[in-house]
């Protein structure tokens, strides 16, 4: 990579003071357990676990990408091996290697490095798992996959490799909001007295079902079934509570009375419900946008295939 | 980190396919500590890094950082973190990229041990006759075509800004603010 004068002369001012340039040429001693002509691993000072490692190139970069290729390839080209190696060595559960790359990700260094942690069970370290409870968004997911596709095919126009035919993306993510599908649900009496009534069925037949999975891929099945479950409780005790009270009819007549103009049941609401979700999923160079959001005359045009795909979401339940 | 956390495994997790070339497979994880947090695995399960060609594993670190940058480009992150988690009993081979900002909350850091001499001894003995097996039995990945050669090869970082890339890069954050430069005015 061929960087501008002014990060060059940046960098060699930080390798003048860097400790780890310095133990990479042997002038700061450290308990090293590995080295070749590029690379170099060593004990870490403050391990997180016995056999915590640190795995280097002797090259002294600040971040990941301003590594040169070749040392990227040989210090990832044995990051696995050295992986299984500090594994066996400590007969740990497993190991994490942890890359904190730029200020914000905690990165402490100046000069790029591994660490190589062997992980037991009840270790205290189980931040490293980087689980949590976020919610992703669809939607930047999405644009994630996008520009991920873009960077590689990139790459690969720059580093052609045998083993790679371009080709297009894998079918878009089709995933939809936690209020979408609240929506789609709202307009489908029946789903949604599915999802009341036999929230486990409902469960079986999305993880039975690909198109599905996709769907709530990124939210919780959990979270809508509790949504209209926690509805239809406060709907009940409001209408038990009428009853007594009023004499009123029956639940469903006072909820549909009640309800917004919106959630009634309306049989034409369903698919627009859903056009309306899927346009705003849309990748922005899908050609079938314009398709989709133009449901204002559904019959003067034949539908395309994916829009045909989308009113038939609720039917796949 | 104050995210809730726990010790299942991040595999599992993970649904949506994002990106899938024929050594790399990028999904999006559910139980995710930060929105836009990926996970990239080889195509089929794989116990360890190890047991996968030299050829593959960089790919997929490759990849990893393609997708740092992505999250970068798209979240308008101020750092990454990839964690990999490899030479597992029960887990398969997987490695993790998650956006970070300042003030994001998550926090990695480990409490330092301070181990005896002794161990620190006894730890260096053991992994580095370890270490000599490496380089011994790996699979000989096939060689390159002449045109990706290690000498001509770019380093990754050139594919930030894929020019001729099928729709460009949608970006969240102002194309003056550049990564390489921000980050190396502030690391200390």
């Amino acid at each position: 990579m061929e960087l501008p004068d002014q990060v060059k002369k940046s960098i060699e001012e930080q390798k003048k003071q860097c400790p780890f340039c310095k133990i990479a040429k042997g002038e700061i001693q450290a308990k090293t357990v590995y080295e070749d002509e590029h690379i170099i691993a060593f004990l870490d000072i403050n391990p997180a676990s016995k056999g915590h490692c640190i795995l280097m190139p002797r090259e002294h970069y600040p971040i990941l990408p301003y590594m040169d290729r070749e040392d990227f390839e040989r210090l990832f080209g044995i990051a696995g091996e050295f992986a299984e190696a500090v594994q066996k060595a400590t007969i740990a559960d497993k190991v994490q290697l942890f890359i904190a790359s730029g200020y914000a990700a905690g990165q402490m260094s100046n000069h790029f490095l591994i660490h190589v942690i062997p992980r037991n069970k009840a270790d205290g370290l189980d931040m490293l798992n980087a689980t949590g409870t976020t919610t992703q968004d669809a939607e930047s997911l999405q644009t994630i996959g996008r520009n991920i596709l873009a960077m590689a095919e990139s790459y690969f126009k720059r580093n052609p490799a045998s083993w790679h035919k371009p080709r297009e993306a894998p079918a878009q993510v089709r995933t939809f909001t936690k209020e979408q599908v609240i929506k789609i649900v709202e307009n489908n009496p029946q789903l949604k007295e599915a999802i009341i009534k036999t929230p486990d069925a409902i469960k079986q037949q999305i993880d039975s079902n690909e198109q599905l999975k996709q769907l709530f891929s990124t939210i919780s099945i959990n979270d809508i079934i509790e949504h209209f479950r926690a509805e239809a409780g406060t709907l009940s005790t409001v209408a038990q509570e009428a009853a007594e009270t009023d004499d009123a009819g029956d639940v469903v007549d006072d909820t549909t009375r009640d309800a917004p103009a919106d959630r009634r049941s309306d049989e034409q609401a369903a698919p627009q419900s859903l056009e309306d979700a899927s346009s705003r999923q849309s990748p922005p160079d899908d050609d079938s946008e314009e398709d989709l959001t133009d449901d204002t005359h559904p019959d003067d045009k034949p539908r395309s295939k994916e829009e045909v795909n989308l009113d038939d979401i609720a039917d796949l339940f | 980190m104050t995210s809730q956390t726990s010790s299942k495994s991040s595999a599992s997790a993970d649904i949506a396919i994002l990106y899938q070339d024929e050594k790399a497979v990028v999904r999006g994880t559910n139980h995710a500590a930060a929105i836009g947090q990926v996970t990239i695995t080889p195509p089929t399960d794989t116990g360890k890094g190890a047991d996968l060609p030299r050829e593959d594993i960089i790919h997929i670190y490759t990849i990893a950082n393609l997708a740092a940058t992505a999250l970068f480009e798209t979240l308008g992150a101020g750092g990454t973190n990839i964690i990999a988690t490899d030479a597992a009993l029960a887990e398969t081979f997987s490695v993790t990229v998650l956006p970070r900002k300042e003030g994001d909350g998550l926090d990695f850091r480990w409490p330092p041990k301070q181990l005896p001499p002794e161990d620190m001894d006894e730890a260096q003995k053991k992994i580095k006759s370890e270490c000599l097996l490496i380089g011994k039995k790996r699979v000989v990945s096939a060689p390159k075509p002449p045109a990706t050669t290690a000498a001509t090869a770019p380093s990754v970082a050139e594919e930030q800004v894929p020019d001729e890339a099928p729709g460009g890069i949608q970006r969240m954050r102002s194309p003056d603010d550049n990564y390489l430069m921000r980050q190396l005015n502030r690391i200390p």
